[in-house]
This record gives structure tokens, sequence and C-alpha cells, in this order.
């Protein structure tokens, strides 16, 4: 199914709602979503399914509700963030807050139209439940500064991975996967949830103008690094990280992140992520792992594209060690 | 794909730029991650398609250039 399709299954399943269809600031944020290069994580649960054997028909109210789940966090997530193109800028943060509140409310209630015995629907409601709690302690965690990498991976930890774990155990229970395999798939989709985290740094750490986590830079592993290892330049970077603002200090301290090691640093842990997954997931008896390993190697794309970049002649040979 | 164990940001670090690990041909894993280092502008990252940002799933702002929103589906 292509994004359009998937989108409008969700779409209608959310416009079906009557407070959805009299809410003009919901129907606003649904109507902005748009398609990325990457599979967005509300995918996943179709995946997921489709990996047990499933019909993805059946994943659809698990993929509406991760939709859900999704633009709820990340309309919070900015709102901590105090980033500069969070939606809570238009409406402002009562606003904002409130339409997350009832996107959360709003995927509890798609998954309850799942096409399963109520005891699944129970499992599914359950995971989700788990996860929101989770990923708001996460965010909590993450709200405050880390100064060190033990400290990174453990906000990292207690972040990402609920919702991408969930993503996977919904979309392999929905297709009738035992509970004890699709725990093992929500263990992989922790790992993936970990290296989109990684991925998610480093695009904000390159991004320009300056991204958000300059603004928390222990929470971002290629900044930690390039504050943290043994460089010339790590007091020189301290010194800008106060001043990206300004285009010409940004761009200086992003040459530091290359020059130290701190981008190196990510690609490697994104390597040895993916590695971590690709090992998990051999080990599932999985009735087509085709949908998942394609996931990991998308995730590895733009990785071989900056390998490229660098002046490596074929880094796929490299990624595949 | 093997992947070394490096336990942190500062073994990795030693690790990166000793001669032994990092060929200058880039053949190896840590060649290529030291090739990293020899960038010199950070725009050819952004240029090139070569971060994957796994969260936003809207246009907003800055982004409205990137893909157009779904506009046309049934309200």
């Amino acid at each position: 199914m292509r994004f359009e399709q998937i989108f409008e299954q969700i779409h209608g399943r959310l416009h079906a709602m009557p407070e959805v269809a009299a809410w003009a600031d919901l129907r606003d944020l649904v109507a902005r979503t748009a398609a990325r290069r990457s599979t967005p994580v509300w995918e996943y649960p179709l995946l997921a399914c489709r990996a047990v054997g499933g019909d993805e028909e059946a994943a659809l109210p698990a993929a509406a509700a991760i939709y859900c789940s999704l633009a709820a966090i990340h309309l919070v997530d900015d709102l901590l963030d105090e980033d500069p193109r969070g939606t809570y800028r238009r409406l402002g943060a009562g606003r904002a807050a409130n339409l997350a509140l009832a996107l959360q409310g709003a995927g509890h209630r798609l998954l309850d139209e799942a096409p399963a015995p109520a005891e699944t629907r129970a499992l599914l409601q359950a995971s989700l439940a788990r996860m929101a709690m989770a990923t708001a302690y996460g965010q909590s965690l993450d709200s405050q500064e880390v100064g060190d990498e033990e400290g990174y991976w453990r906000v990292v930890a207690a972040k990402t991975p609920p919702l991408f774990g969930s993503a996977l155990f919904l979309g392999a229970v929905a297709g009738g996967a035992p509970r004890a395999l699709a725990e093992r798939l929500e263990e992989v989709g922790g790992i993936i949830g970990r290296l989109v985290q990684v991925s998610d740094d480093l695009a904000d750490a390159m991004q320009t103008p300056a991204g958000a986590d300059w603004q928390r830079p222990g929470n971002n592993l290629a900044i930690l690094y390039a504050l943290t290892s043994e460089h010339g330049e790590r007091e020189a970077l301290a010194r800008l990280v106060a001043q990206v603002a300004d285009a010409g200090c940004l761009e200086r301290a992003q040459r530091i992140l290359l020059q130290c090691g701190a981008v190196s640093y990510c690609a490697f842990r994104l390597l040895e992520l993916a590695d971590q997954a690709r090992a998990r997931l051999a080990e599932i008896p999985l009735a087509d792992p085709s949908p998942l390993t394609g996931l990991l190697d998308e995730h590895l794309r733009p990785l071989a594209n900056l390998l490229r970049v660098a002046g490596v002649d074929s880094p796929e040979t490299v990624l595949a060690g | 794909m093997k992947v070394r164990n490096v336990s942190g940001i500062g073994e990795f670090h030693a690790r990166l730029f000793s001669a032994t690990e990092a060929t200058a041909e880039g053949g190896t894993l840590f060649g290529a991650l030291r090739k990293l280092t020899q960038l010199e502008d950070p725009r050819q990252l952004s240029e090139n398609d070569t971060t994957m940002s796994g969260w936003s799933p809207w246009v907003e702002g800055e982004d409205d250039s990137l893909t157009p929103a779904l506009a046309g589906l049934p309200a």
C-alpha cells in the first residue's frame, strides 16, 4: 500500500469521529501531513503485519493509532524543545497541548476498531498505553540536559524505542502473531528507535538554520561527542554553541563536528545499531522478513550517501563489513 | 556487516585518529569514517540526502518546500 492510500485510510478513520470533523485545528494539523523520504513510523504496523504473514488491512487501525500517537508526541516534543517550527508557534501552547491530548485519545478509539477478538484488542490497547506513558517519561528525562554519554543513551533508551517498538508489536498482533513473537519484534523496533534517534541527532546538528538541539547540546550525540572528546577545537566549539543563530558561527560549529569525528561517531553507532537489529531479526521466525529487512536497508541508505560524499568509492562494501 | 566493538566516545576518538585504524583509501570501516573528518563544507551533507529524520510527520515553516501536503483528501 502506498503512502497516499495508507494516509487516506487513516484520514478517513479520523474524520469519522465527530470531534475531528468539527475541530478545525485538528483537521488542519492532519491535512499538513506530508510524504517524506523515509517510511513513516505509522507504516511500521503494516510492515510487521506482512512480515508475520497477516493481511495488512488488519493493521490499519494500528497504523492510525500510531499516527495519532506520533502526532501527539511531536506536538509536545516541540513544546518541550521550544522548536521554532513547532505547531504551538501558530496555535499557542495551550491549544497545541490540547490537540495532543485529543490525539492520544483518538489513537485508543481507533485501536478499538481493529477487526480482532476483544482479548486481542485489549493487548493492543495495553501496548499503546504503555508506549504513551514510557514516551512521556522519556521526554521528561530529555527535557533536562545530560552531560555524558551514559546519560545520553539512558535518555535515548527511554524516549524513542517505545513508539517504534509498539508500532511493530501492534502490527504483529493485528496480523495474528502470538504475543511472544510480537514482543521479539517490539525489541527490534526498540533498536530501530535508537537508530532513528541518532539519525535525528545528526540531521538536527547539521541542519540550517540551527536546529533546536543546540539549546541542549548534551542531548545530541554529535554535539556531545564534539564537546567531550579530545581535540584541538573543543573550546572553540563550546564558545560557538551559544552563537549558532548566526549563520557563520553555525557553519564553523558544523565544520568542527565533521573534523573532530563527531559525524563519524554517529555513523559508527548507526551501523552498530543496524547490525544489532539485523541479528535480532534473523533469529525471529517470520513468514516474510523482507518488509523489515527492507526498512533497515532504507535507514542505512542516507549513511551510504554520506560516505559517498566523503569520497568512499563503494560505501555499500563498507556498510556490509 | 561486522562493526568492531568500541565502548564509547573516548575509545572511538582514539581509534579513529590512530594511524593503524584509518587507512587513506577508506576501504575499511574506520578508513571510511576517517574520510568523513576530511569534509570541508557542512553544506555538502544537506545537499546530498545524507541524513534521515524519523520523527516529523508534518510540513512546517521552513520545510514547506520539501513535499506538498496531502491536499485534496476528503474532509
